[in-house]
């Protein structure tokens, strides 16, 4: 660089050199903007006609017909009352309406095709799983709190599952509670056997023993 | 050989090269259009023939059950740890802050058996409600994009799935959607995912989550079918999606989406 040129006060018109140095310039980024154009714009745009355009992202092969092909496990909804009418015509009616067979009883095909066994869990959790009472259920769903809702016996003792609805004749605190200390008692029938001391109710009958306690709640007085 | 060649001719051959090579391709490309059909069967353009399947799930009538997860487990041989799920459920809780605790479903272990919320989360809780998750099957789909192997792809209908055979579980597809909706399968080392039950609906059957939903809180359907009860639905109730902003223009509509909810 030129220290009379750079020193100069005032302003002064660019020497010849510093014209050849912009024109550089500039050409240097008409060339890169070539460039780009050249090795870019060009070879991604004007070789990619629109034919190729719905291939997408670049991907190895459709396989939906592997997956189309998987067997199934659920059977469609209106299966199983080809058979069982009783218990879908009980159910269309009732509250339980609209719910699925297997909801409860599980995965269908397997019954359907191999005669396998459904599910029949009569067990209090399994109702516990839609009726248990939980934060964040909707409100105006049927929920009760299942720890303390008359006594271990299984919902089904009172309630039929495929027609749902407060037992008819028996109010839950209409049930006699254990009077005893708890603990030690096995054989509620050595006293309350019928004909002795408050025997047991006619409706009873066919009772035994290991069930007595589920309904009539242990209070441990 | 003379490999003498002035620079003057190298950048002349260089530039002539560089600019012709995609007018070749140009014209190569009906050939290769031709030879690699399959590339074209892989997306074709969508046709009004084809089903146009959306999900709808209503927030106000799921209960948490856990019904739809396990029946995706059976379905779809879903690793049986709780931690693998193609479709869950999460339990909001939105405090008198508006600041929403989020816990997820396990089935079995979570919210069966009475299990209430404490109220000691930055004020106390003022509601509280179940969101059913699932793939939301994209219309722009970041994991499709994102497969550096090309195993993910959207199927005519437009349903993600992945092809075990080229998945390197390489785990980007994981991270790229916004909806966690991926996993890596532990058994096979692959990336998986709900498909919508793929398999069900290709024959006419609903999802096994729709199936035994029992509060109907999950509707699948084909809008090209008129008959589809996703019409009603979608005359009478207003419609959210998870992530808007995010462009992936999900599939997957709910009612009753509350702000916060993600």
């Amino acid at each position: 660089m030129d220290e009379k040129n750079r020193h100069e006060p005032g302003p002064a018109l660019p020497t010849q050199q510093e014209v050849a140095h912009l024109k550089g310039l500039v050409g240097f980024a008409a060339a890169i903007v070539g460039l780009v154009l050249a090795v870019v714009v060009v070879p991604r745009y004007l070789p990619v006609t629109a034919a190729l355009e719905p291939v997408g992202f670049y991907h190895v092969g459709n396989n939906a017909s592997d997956w189309a092909a998987l067997p199934i496990q659920y059977s469609d909804r209106d299966a199983c009352g080809t058979c069982h009418q009783d218990k879908s015509t009980v159910l269309s009616s009732a509250r339980h309406a609209g719910l699925n067979c297997q909801t409860c009883h599980g995965a269908g095909t397997a019954h359907l095709e191999q005669g396998a066994k459904p599910v029949v869990d009569i067990s209090r959790a399994a109702c516990a799983v839609c009726h248990d009472k939980v934060t964040g259920r909707p409100e105006g769903f049927p929920q009760i709190s299942i720890a303390s809702h008359s006594g271990q016996a299984p919902c089904v003792t009172c309630h039929n599952p495929h027609d749902p609805r407060p037992p008819s004749g028996i109010k839950t605190s209409s049930i006699p509670k254990f009077p005893h200390q708890a603990g030690g008692w096995d054989d509620c029938l050595a006293c309350h056997r019928p004909g002795s001391i408050r025997p047991v109710s006619a409706a009873h009958a066919e009772r035994s023993n290991q069930s007595c306690l589920q309904c009539h709640v242990s209070t441990g007085v | 050989m003379n490999t003498d060649i002035s620079r003057r001719e190298f950048i002349k051959f260089a530039g002539i090269g560089l600019l012709g090579a995609p007018v070749l391709m140009r014209g190569l490309s009906g050939v290769i259009e031709n030879a690699l059909g399959p590339w074209q069967a892989v997306q074709p353009q969508r046709s009004p023939a084809l089903p146009n399947w959306q999900f709808i799930v209503d927030i106000k009538k799921c209960i948490g059950c856990g019904q739809c997860v396990k029946a995706c487990k059976v379905e779809n041989d879903v690793p049986p740890e709780p931690q693998y799920n193609r479709t869950w459920i999460e339990r909001y809780s939105i405090d008198s802050l508006e600041e929403a605790r989020v816990e997820s479903y396990v089935p079995n272990i979570n919210f069966n058996g009475s299990q209430h919320l404490s109220n000691t989360h930055n004020g106390n809780i003022t509601k509280s409600f179940f969101v059913p998750k699932l793939c939301n099957q994209c219309q722009r789909p970041p994991c499709v994009q994102v497969c550096p192997v090309g195993a993910t792809y959207s199927t005519a209908e437009g349903i993600v799935l992945v092809n075990r055979k080229a998945c390197v579980g390489c785990r980007y597809c994981i991270q790229a959607c916004p909806y966690g909706a991926r996993f890596l399968d532990p058994r096979l080392r692959v990336a998986d995912k709900c498909t919508w039950c793929y398999h069900r609906i290709v024959r006419g059957l609903l999802p096994a989550c729709v199936e035994v939903c029992p509060t109907g809180a999950r509707v699948f359907g084909d809008l090209n079918d008129p008959e589809s009860p996703l019409h009603k639905i979608i005359a009478a109730e207003t419609l959210g999606v998870l992530k808007p902003d995010v462009g992936t223009e999900p599939k997957v509509y709910y009612i009753g989406l509350e702000r916060g909810v993600r």
